[in-house]
């Protein structure tokens, strides 16, 4: 088959692969709008910034820009520093708009729509640490503008949920269903993690204006739960076509190996930040995933590939969900977004409970043998 | 800075094309060669934005390039490279309309597969060489190793790289 009389040649035939020129044309142009929204350090000279002082006329000419354009331009004029000064800011701060900007400006970099859906759920994550952050200042403060605050925070984090609720439903149409349900699940656990923080943040507030705004959170993130599940049982159904077959099985297995992996790096980036015990705890949580990637694996051997399947599936929820824990564990009391006081008992039973138990024993311990059974027998 | 902005997309009109196809035949994915591309520009351009200085651009582009898809195995350490993503966007198999193209097709594919089945450094430095048609100066800028060791990788992953076609 193989010609093989001289590979230099092949290579330098592959260099002219054709490439997608489509795709280089509209990379520059993002690049082009890109490079004008962000600021560089060359800062206008103390001497020339008189030349940017109010002018009715300038003010005219602003008033008939588009808002993005206002906003490249301040970014522009304020130069050095103001994105990364942004990165801080909350709702009602004057560089709060800028972060927004430069976060969709992000986004807009990023072509794939599974890396778009995920670098928005990281965005949600962080509207809801803003919500704290808001809660926590308009206690200090004490001012009547907070619930106004408060509002945009979760209109914010509210535009982020159905924006990947869009990236989730094209991804699935793209027939990628593995990345979907992994994001739409990633999505589901963030979900119901808010609605206890939301829940939480309600029950210890005391104005009740700010209560109410809680209060309407809650039932909007419920909505947006509904509407997750709702997608997540649709990809369920595509992929149930496919479950008992090796292939699905052995996907699944990949990916949550893969994810595993992951969360496993991120855990020990954290390291500094979170302190020793806060990531053993951690530790322990991922643990939860590896068993049910053993017992995939166990079930995968012996060609019971829906079982490995649905294992696999658990290990990747785990895995996702430790990942989530350790992200806002550092912002909101880690206990009670873990949610195992709570009265939500499909909650409870889906978050915390080990694969161990899942397997149906009541006995962790006969559970253990039956998985380390499991593992003598993929070693044999 | 107008300057700055002039050179950098002058650049990028220069190696877009050729960082594309580099990142794809190092992942062999079309759309994560298309992101990783992407990033690769806007990391070169947040660099360059924050003041820093870049002697040789082109090179630059090349490690930024390199970094991210080290960055991509690292995590991906347990991903196997599947039959299917190697068939994944081969645009010359159109192209075989004769007997001919067709074999040098599966031999273009059969390189394809091996080169990233390699240890990391041979399919980079074997990809910068024959691929990104790069000096073997500019391949040292980018990975840091001596002209002597690339000159032995190259002439190793040749070897190799034949030998593992032979045996098909």
């Amino acid at each position: 088959m193989f010609k093989g009389k001289n590979i230099k040649s092949i290579l330098k035939q592959i260099n002219n692969t054709p490439i997608d020129e489509e795709f280089l044309s509209a990379l520059k142009n993002r690049l082009m709008d890109y490079i004008k929204t962000t600021p560089s350090i060359v800062r206008i000279p103390v001497e020339d910034r008189h030349l940017f002082k109010r002018s009715n006329n300038l003010i005219y000419q602003f008033k008939t820009m588009p808002i993005s354009l206002i906003i490249g331009l301040i970014i522009a004029l304020m130069g050095g520093g103001t994105v990364a000064a942004s990165q801080n800011s909350l709702p009602g701060d004057v560089l709060y708009p800028i972060k927004i900007v430069s976060e969709d400006a992000r986004v807009a970099m990023v072509f794939s729509p599974e890396q778009k859906a995920e670098f928005r759920l990281d965005l949600a994550q962080k509207r809801i640490e803003e919500i704290g952050k808001v809660l926590e200042k308009a206690k200090e403060k004490g001012d009547g503008r907070s619930a106004e605050t408060l509002q945009k925070a979760l209109d914010n984090f509210d535009s982020q949920i159905q924006k990947i609720l869009d990236k989730t439903a094209e991804i699935k149409e793209k027939g990628n269903l593995t990345k979907a349900g992994e994001i739409i699940a990633n999505l589901e656990i963030n979900l119901g993690i808010y609605k206890k923080i939301l829940k939480d943040k309600e029950e210890k507030e005391s104005v009740s204006e700010i209560k109410n705004k809680l209060d309407e959170a809650g039932s909007l993130v419920e909505k947006n739960s509904e509407k997750a599940q709702k997608e997540k049982e649709d990809i369920d159904q595509e992929e149930e076509k496919t479950v008992g077959t090796k292939e699905s099985a052995e996907g699944k297995i990949n990916a949550a190996e893969n994810k595993i992996a992951e969360v496993e790096k991120f855990i020990q980036n954290k390291e500094e930040k979170l302190g020793v015990e806060a990531v053993m705890e951690a530790k322990e949580e991922l643990d939860e995933a590896r068993e049910s990637l053993i017992a995939a694996k166990g079930f995968f051997d012996k060609g019971e590939y829906g079982e490995a399947f649905d294992e696999a599936k658990d290990a990747m929820k785990d895995a996702i969900e430790t990942k989530v824990l350790v992200e806002l564990g550092a912002s909101f009391d880690r206990e009670k977004i873990k949610g195992r006081d709570d009265e939500d008992n499909e909650d409870k039973e889906d978050n915390a409970t080990s694969t161990l138990e899942r397997m149906g024993n009541k006995d962790k311990s006969e559970n253990k043998e039956k998985v380390d059974k499991l593992d003598e027998d993929n070693n044999d | 800075m107008n300057d700055i902005k002039k050179l950098f997309l002058s650049a990028y009109d220069d190696y877009a094309a050729k960082i594309l196809r580099h990142i794809y035949f190092r992942v062999n994915n079309k759309s994560l060669s298309e992101d990783l591309t992407s990033e690769t520009f806007m990391k070169a351009w947040n660099y360059l934005c924050e003041g820093n200085e870049v002697k040789n651009l082109k090179g630059f582009l090349y490690k930024i390039a390199d970094n991210l898809v080290i960055d991509y195995y690292r995590e991906k350490s347990h991903r196997e490279i599947s039959l299917d993503d190697v068939k994944e966007t081969p645009d010359w198999s159109k192209a075989s309309s004769t007997v001919e193209n067709f074999d040098k097709d599966v031999d273009i594919n059969l390189v394809k597969k091996h080169l990233n089945e390699f240890p990391n450094d041979y399919g980079q430095i074997l990809i910068h060489r024959f691929i990104d048609e790069l000096t073997i100066k500019e391949i040292k800028e980018i990975t840091g190793k001596s002209m002597a060791n690339i000159y032995v990788i190259i002439h190793r992953g040749l070897k190799m790289l034949k030998e593992k076609i032979k045996n098909v």
